[in-house]
């Protein structure tokens, strides 16, 4: 989105020819508004915590959490892991099963007819409120976290990977037909390519998914994981504690969602514009 | 007396993109007198429309200068009808909100225009389509209702892109025809880009003819042609001669086998 | 409603669409559901028949009335307040290029935490009451919200904001008259996903601790394994979601008749 803003853009913002080499110092400029703005932020809180003496179990300052994240390392990583791999396990789930039943639904009319309902009928069953349930089936292992992450995940890869499936253009249709090719073949040539940018939209807007499926698994019963240590924080009342798993689990969310930011560049360069990597954009 | 009301002097424009410069226009400059049909000529991608958008004032150019009415381009130019080369209506709004809306934004009488931008719409066949939606409509309707928003507020000055380009050739003449019929009785100034040659000719006072990329305007041919003008113009001698002088010329710059 | 009433000749085939088909694959699901209980004759802690699951709502209904509307009013809070904040968001972001400069690349990073797990802070902050619960659907509904209206605010043509400039226009009214009702189909799709957003935060938000509200059913009744109860609370919770989603998408079908998807259908190969 950057770029497309304002008006001024067209209007004189274009003085003169301006060569544009690989490497742009206007990138790193451009990182200083929210790197500024953020130094901001946390220069106010952390003042605003000292000069009122607010009591730290309510409000503790930025550099309290910090020395609280150093603290908690060794625990925060070993959570990490088992919420991490949760996380990781139901996303791929999604990933995986998303793409393919986009691919069925489309392939065949009539799977599309008979699954899509099923599909739009589970939507409107809120997952979160489900959870529960799979810990009174499936217990209080590894398995209803990732079922949690990947039910909550599967629905955005799903329904955008299908549109974009469709999305392609009649006349591209009509062009690849007139060349008798199989039905594989258009998916391979046309199809798939064309999706490509929606599956894409639609794997990162999952990503906060699935974590939020992992946790929400984790508070219904676990031993272990970010989201048990939260309650454990919260009990205690360390509030500096809860921030550090709070930015520990952010850490999890982004890392994931920067992998499949790369992926994407990898996978469709011809794409993607500095809109796309923003990630300002919904196909759904 | 007639005053210049276009003036535009070595006005060249570069776009700079990722992967490289794009010379649209080459030390362009010409002028247009007040109440005069002036066309240009040129082939596709040779900065016609770039150019029209700076008289305009909606870009600026990278070098030369550009005053409308003895005044410096600096801004949107004031009291001006632009006729872009795609419709660019308003899919949220009717045909009639979208003539509408040049009245709107320029403040303007909102229940006198309407009787005016009916009129228009009349004028151009649209009667009966003005609660249609722009989908409703098929391309060259859409391109007359955006000419319609272009005359509503009668504009002493029209930039005109293209405006026929997606009308079959039946409807184009009339719309030749009605064109001149306004003209003649406002005697707008009018700058009117075309591919057309006989279009051009028909129209104007004079053509001016551009050459491929980077767009420069070497020549300028006057019509000489009486008017009013009719149908029965283009059947005339001096018609046929002077299509076929731009055509040689246009062939010498290379812009068309 | 004046337009609502235009003829559409794909009506019928919409309708078969939309209702029809999951209709009938609802009816088969619940079916399917009703004889694997009765088959196998599964304990009701394990799984109830659909039957008995729908007639707890009914025999309940006194206790979903004390619940419901305490839930409602904490989705309704988060949700409002995320459209207001969102469409703000999204108006300075389109508005001033330093306010994007600075909002966007944090937006793009604070979109992706998983907002649900600030709920056990929040309730550090505001204790056991509705606060943390509408703080929780607001931040779970508002990035949708933010990220489409902006998209949409900015996917408008270069020709037709260059269109509107050459009417003389002021900044304002290039927002005004193209921004924003361009910005609204996208604002609504929007709106949408995030209405299922606000009402899995205001759920979450009470899981969390919570005295009142449809969350606080599902707590209890799964601590109690009163899987009936516990699946009338998710039938309660789903039909509330319904009912927001089509309400958005009937005021969605009023303000914007002319987009794309409330046109008639043409066959699309
Ligand atoms: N915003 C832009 N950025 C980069 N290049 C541009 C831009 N606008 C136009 N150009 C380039 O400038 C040249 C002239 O474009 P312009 O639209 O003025 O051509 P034209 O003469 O109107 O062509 P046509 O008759 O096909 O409409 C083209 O080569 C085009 O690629
Ligand atoms: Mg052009």
């Amino acid at each position: 989105m950057a770029g497309t803003a304002a008006t001024e853009i067209l209007f004189f913002a274009s003085e003169g020819p301006m060569a544009r080499p690989r490497w742009n110092p206007e990138i790193y400029l451009d990182l200083l508004y929210p790197v500024a703005a953020i130094s901001v932020f946390l220069g106010t809180w952390e003042a605003y915590v000292r000069l009122s003496g607010i009591p730290n179990y309510i409000l503790p300052g930025p550099s309290e959490i910090l020395l609280s994240l150093f603290e908690y390392a060794a625990t925060l990583y070993e959570h990490s892991l088992v919420t991490g791999y949760e996380v990781l396990l139901g996303y791929a789930c999604s990933i995986v099963l998303g793409g393919l039943f986009a691919v069925m639904v489309v392939w065949s009319s009539t799977l599309d007819k008979s699954l899509m309902p099923l599909f739009l009928f589970s939507q409107t069953v809120s997952k979160i409120a489900v959870a529960p349930l799979f810990v009174v089936w499936l217990g209080f292992g590894l398995a209803p976290k990732v079922l949690v992450a990947f039910l909550i995940s599967f629905f955005p890869v799903f329904i955008s990977t299908t549109a974009g499936l469709k999305s392609v253009e009649t006349e591209m249709l009509e062009l690849i037909r007139s060349m008798s090719p199989s039905t594989l073949q258009v998916f391979r040539k046309v199809r798939i390519p064309t999706a490509l940018p929606h599956f894409f939209a639609g794997a990162k807007v999952a990503v906060p998914f699935a974590t939020v499926g992992a946790i929400v698994g984790e508070w219904m019963a676990s031993d272990s994981g970010l989201g048990y240590h939260l309650l454990l924080m919260q009990g205690e009342l360390d509030t500096a504690g809860l921030f550090a798993t709070l930015l520990t689990l952010s850490f999890v969310s982004i890392v994931l969602y920067v992998v499949v930011m790369r992926l994407e560049r990898l996978a469709i360069p011809w794409h993607v514009s500095v809109r796309q990597e923003t990630g300002l954009n919904m196909t759904w | 007396m007639a005053e210049t009301t276009i003036l535009v002097e070595d006005v060249s424009m570069v776009f700079s993109t990722r992967d490289g410069d794009v010379h649209a226009l080459d030390k362009v400059s010409f002028g247009a007198r007040e109440g005069e049909f002036f066309s240009i000529l040129g082939p596709s991608g040779c900065g016609k429309s770039t150019l029209l958008r700076i008289i305009g004032g909606l870009l600026r150019p990278t070098d030369g200068r550009v005053a409308v009415n003895g005044s410096r381009v600096t801004g949107p130019t004031p009291d001006v009808g632009i006729v872009f080369q795609s419709p660019v209506l308003m899919n949220w709004r009717t045909v009639l909100e979208n003539v509408m809306l040049q009245a709107e934004v320029r403040g303007l009488n909102l229940k006198e225009y309407r009787q005016r931008a009916m009129g228009l719409l009349e004028m151009v066949g649209l009667a009966g389509f003005e609660d249609k939606y722009p989908y409703q409509l098929s391309g060259g309707m859409q391109q007359r209702a955006s000419i319609c928003r272009a005359l509503v507020h009668d504009p002493p000055l029209l930039l005109m892109d293209e405006p026929f380009g997606a009308l079959d050739a039946l409807t184009r003449e009339r719309m030749n025809l009605e064109l001149l019929r306004i003209w003649e009785a406002s005697r707008k100034t009018v700058l009117f880009i075309t591919h057309s040659i006989p279009e051009a000719v028909f129209l104007s006072d004079r053509v001016a003819i551009m050459s491929p990329r980077p767009g420069h305007l070497d020549e300028i041919a006057s019509t000489r042609l009486p008017r009013p003008r009719t149908m029965a113009t283009m059947e005339e001698d001096t018609f046929v001669k002077t299509v076929g002088t731009i055509r040689r010329s246009l062939k010498q710059e290379g812009s068309i086998d | 409603m004046r337009t609502a009433h235009r003829a559409r000749p794909g009506w019928g085939r919409l309708l078969t669409a939309e209702v029809v088909y999951p209709a009938v694959a609802i009816a088969l699901l619940l079916t399917v559901w009703q004889l694997t209980v009765v088959m196998l004759d599964l304990r009701t802690t394990f799984l109830p028949s659909p039957t008995a699951a729908f007639s707890k709502v009914f025999r309940s209904y006194d206790t979903f009335l004390t619940h419901a509307p305490v839930t409602i009013f904490e989705i309704v809070g988060g949700y409002a307040l995320s459209i207001v904040l969102g469409v703000a968001t999204a108006f300075v972001m389109v508005w001033s290029r330093v306010m994007e400069k600075i909002v966007s690349p944090i937006l793009v990073f604070l979109q992706t935490i998983p907002y649900i797990s600030v709920a056990p802070l929040l309730i550090i902050w505001f204790g056991f009451n509705i606060a943390p619960k509408i703080v929780v659907s607001f931040l779970m509904s508002y990035f949708p919200i933010v990220v489409a209206t902006a998209a949409g605010m900015n996917a408008v043509e270069n020709d037709m904001v260059d269109m509107v400039r050459s009417m003389s226009a002021s900044k304002w009214q290039i927002f005004w008259k193209s921004r924003f009702p361009n910005s609204l189909p996208y604002f609504f799709s929007g709106a949408k996903v995030a209405v299922a957003f606000a009402t899995s935060g205001a759920i979450v938000g009470e899981y969390v601790g919570a005295d009142y509200g449809l969350g606080y059913l599902i707590v209890l009744s799964n601590s109690d394994t009163n899987s009936e109860l516990l699946f009338a609370t998710i039938i309660v919770v789903s039909a509330i979601g319904i009912g927001f989603f089509w309400l958005i998408h009937w005021m969605e079908k009023l303000c914007i008749p002319w987009h794309v998807a409330f046109r008639e259908e043409e066959g699309h190969g």
